[in-house]
């Protein structure tokens, strides 16, 4: 049961209506964190523009920015991002085994460099607070220093998101089976 | 030595400088990872309203610094460190509290939001995530909007400090506290 209630389009104000309208046009409906977040309409609009660019305007291929969503959504046990991006990975080219894997909290045995070192990466990071020299200079490598910093953005946008899913108790849309993890971790 | 480095004003494209002097014009802030986002204006320009709104919000500043210290203490983000402890001064947030949450002990809160504030923040910015109970005791002490506020500074401040530990981004020599290993 989420642990709020959805705004009724006629009661919406200005502002909030202008950031429906803006999602609508730029997504298609109003998804993931976006219900709660328009209660306070400044948080959406922000989020909206920050997870515009991590999600369509970033330099980072379509393939290892799933992945990566993946990883960040399934770290923090946000159940619609991970429902949502691992899909969008394995469209995007990631193996079924590697989102096994990571559904089931191991490190998966990737068949391509790229895909290990964002892996790393972001398990290194997460994990540990802190990224070793090998390890940075592997995703870099894989990524360019655009992808990097853009990376990055796409960590900070979706921990906003994983937290915000997670704490009002946001469900995955019908159909769609509930992760058996989280919402949060441990 | 940073891994990348903050971009010099004089080093800037147009399109860097051009959204450089814009938020610099509004007093927007330019240091920690905006010294790296800058390289990719786009990204600048919109981390920087998510920072926009994430300082002018349902949470006064004293409760947000509260917040954004306890997040940048577990994820370990010496820059983001120094510069929110600064603002964590300024609005008003004692240096013994500050000591403490540093020291990772919990500090002595005599406001009843500044308790609620810091016990949610501490759960979010580790399990990313809040229990029925603190979910409640934060809704009825904060109310809904500003506890959705909460959340996501926990959530954004969390990251800054994941992005200048990436990056290593060097804390400015004088900032008020150094954040404890």
């Amino acid at each position: 049961m989420a642990r709020f209630e959805p705004l009724n389009p006629d009661h919406m104000t200005p502002e909030q209506k202008a950031v429906c309208d803006d999602l609508v046009a730029s997504r298609g409906s109003i998804r993931g964190p976006f219900p709660v977040m328009l209660h306070n309409p400044g948080l959406a609009a922000a989020a909206e523009k920050l997870g515009g660019y991590a999600r369509f305007g970033s330099q980072i291929e379509p393939r290892l920015l799933e992945l990566a969503v993946s990883i960040v959504g399934r770290f923090w046990g946000a159940h619609i991002e991970w429902a949502a991006h691992s899909r969008l990975a394995r469209e995007a080219g990631i193996d079924a085994a590697v989102i096994e894997a990571l559904e089931e909290d191991r490190r998966p045995d990737f068949a391509r460099e790229d895909e290990a070192a964002v892996y790393d990466f972001l398990s290194s990071l997460l994990n540990k607070t802190k990224v070793d020299d090998a390890t940075y200079a592997a995703c870099l490598k894989a990524l360019g220093e655009p992808g990097i910093i853009d990376l990055m953005a796409t960590v900070t946008h979706y921990t906003v998101v994983s937290m915000t899913l997670n704490s009002f108790h946001m469900s995955v849309p019908d159909g769609v089976e509930t992760p058996p993890f989280g919402p949060g971790r441990g | 030595m940073a891994r990348i480095n903050p971009l010099k004003r004089e080093d800037m494209d147009d399109e860097q400088a051009e959204a450089f002097d814009e938020v610099a014009a509004r007093g927007g802030r330019l240091g920690g990872p905006n010294g790296i986002y800058i390289r990719v204006p786009e990204l600048f320009r919109l981390n920087q309203e998510m920072g926009d709104y994430l300082r002018a919000n349902h949470l006064n500043p004293r409760l947000r610094q509260l917040a954004a210290i306890v997040a940048v203490r577990r994820w370990n983000g010496a820059y983001a460190w120094g510069a929110q402890t600064r603002d964590a001064l300024n609005a008003g947030i004692p240096t013994d509290i500050i000591d403490a949450v540093n020291a990772r002990e919990t500090p002595d809160l005599d406001d009843a939001d500044d308790r609620v504030v810091y016990d949610a923040a501490v759960e979010l910015a580790d399990t990313g995530a809040l229990s029925d109970a603190s979910f409640e005791a934060a809704k009825a002490q904060l109310g809904f909007n500003t506890l959705l506020d909460l959340i996501a500074t926990v959530g954004f401040y969390a990251a800054v400090s994941m992005t200048v530990s990436v990056f290593e981004v060097e804390p400015r020599a004088e900032f008020p506290s150094i954040l404890a290993p």
